[in-house]
């Protein structure tokens, strides 16, 4: 279920093997060494037990000062080839208690490996039951009319 | 989890707007009023093959979910969009897109850097 609703997919060729790629998400050590966004952005594992049920915690520090604070509880482990884990930032981040999940896949490219990372909201029953396919588009479409000024093509509506 | 009450509170908001955009009528409404500004019901309904309860109950499920809200004139009711719960949405996605792309380039140079002669083998 976590394809559906608004979930975020992101693609890249890492140049290293499969094992390797794997094992930079497996050891705390390694973590605090590339996960976050930019290299000035420091990452502290405060907590760390990998294996499927176990927990994590991780702190940022910012170049303004502040610490925003996620943690979770990995669902999947399989290695070299996929793991999943919940995802939730703490207070006061804006996107403070909100569940998602995050599943990365890693797939055989020669010497590479790609990796898919698809980070999405973990969706109510009665969300995912009532889901159809094209909201997204519909969402792009709004956000280019309402928030970068241009009015989108006239519509058709079905006939 | 620990997570769980404020999981609750914040995730609410979210899910009513999922929950309206998941049928294809309302999409269609909302794409209209982001097309054309404020709408009389009447205006609403007419590209519709659907009648008029029908499409006040999709209404009210927009306004509910805070998409959509309502100006009363006399008798005639307007509705228009309400891009916040949507904002709200999107940012999201933008931000965990923005973090994950520029986080796994940092991986990708991790890994490179940790190569040795004979893993190149």
């Amino acid at each position: 279920m976590s394809d559906l609703l608004h979930a975020t997919t992101v693609r890249r060729l890492i140049r290293a093997t499969r094992p390797r790629v794997f094992a930079a998400f497996s050891r705390a050590e390694a973590l605090e060494q590339w996960f976050s966004p930019s290299a000035d952005i420091a990452v502290t594992v405060l907590a760390f037990e990998f294996a499927e049920g176990g927990t994590y915690r991780f702190r940022y520090a910012m170049p303004d000062g502040s610490h925003p604070t996620l943690g979770g509880a990995f669902t999947c482990i399989e290695e070299p080839a996929r793991l999943a884990f919940t995802w939730v930032w703490e207070a006061p981040d804006p996107h403070a208690g909100i569940p998602t999940l995050v599943s990365v896949a890693l797939h055989e490219r020669g010497q590479a490996t790609e990796l898919v990372l698809t980070h999405s909201q973990i969706p109510s029953e009665e969300i995912a039951a009532r889901h159809a396919a094209g909201w997204e588009a519909t969402l792009d479409h709004l956000e280019d009319a309402l928030w970068h000024g241009a009015l989108p093509p006239p519509l058709k509506w079905h006939s | 989890m620990k997570y769980s009450h404020m999981a609750i509170q914040y995730h609410d908001p979210l899910d009513r707007t999922f929950h309206a955009l998941g049928d294809g009528t309302r999409r269609q409404i909302v794409a209209m009023l982001a097309a054309r500004g404020a709408c009389s019901a009447t205006e609403i309904r007419k590209p519709f093959d659907a009648a008029q309860p029908t499409i006040s109950k999709h209404l009210k499920v927009l306004e509910k979910a805070g998409l959509v809200a309502r100006e009363i004139d006399g008798r005639t009711h307007r509705f228009r969009l309400e891009t916040e719960p949507m904002k709200e949405a999107t940012d999201w996605i933008e931000r965990h897109r923005v973090f994950w792309e520029a986080t796994l380039a940092r991986l990708d140079a991790f890994v490179l850097a940790q190569d040795t002669p004979e893993d190149e083998t």
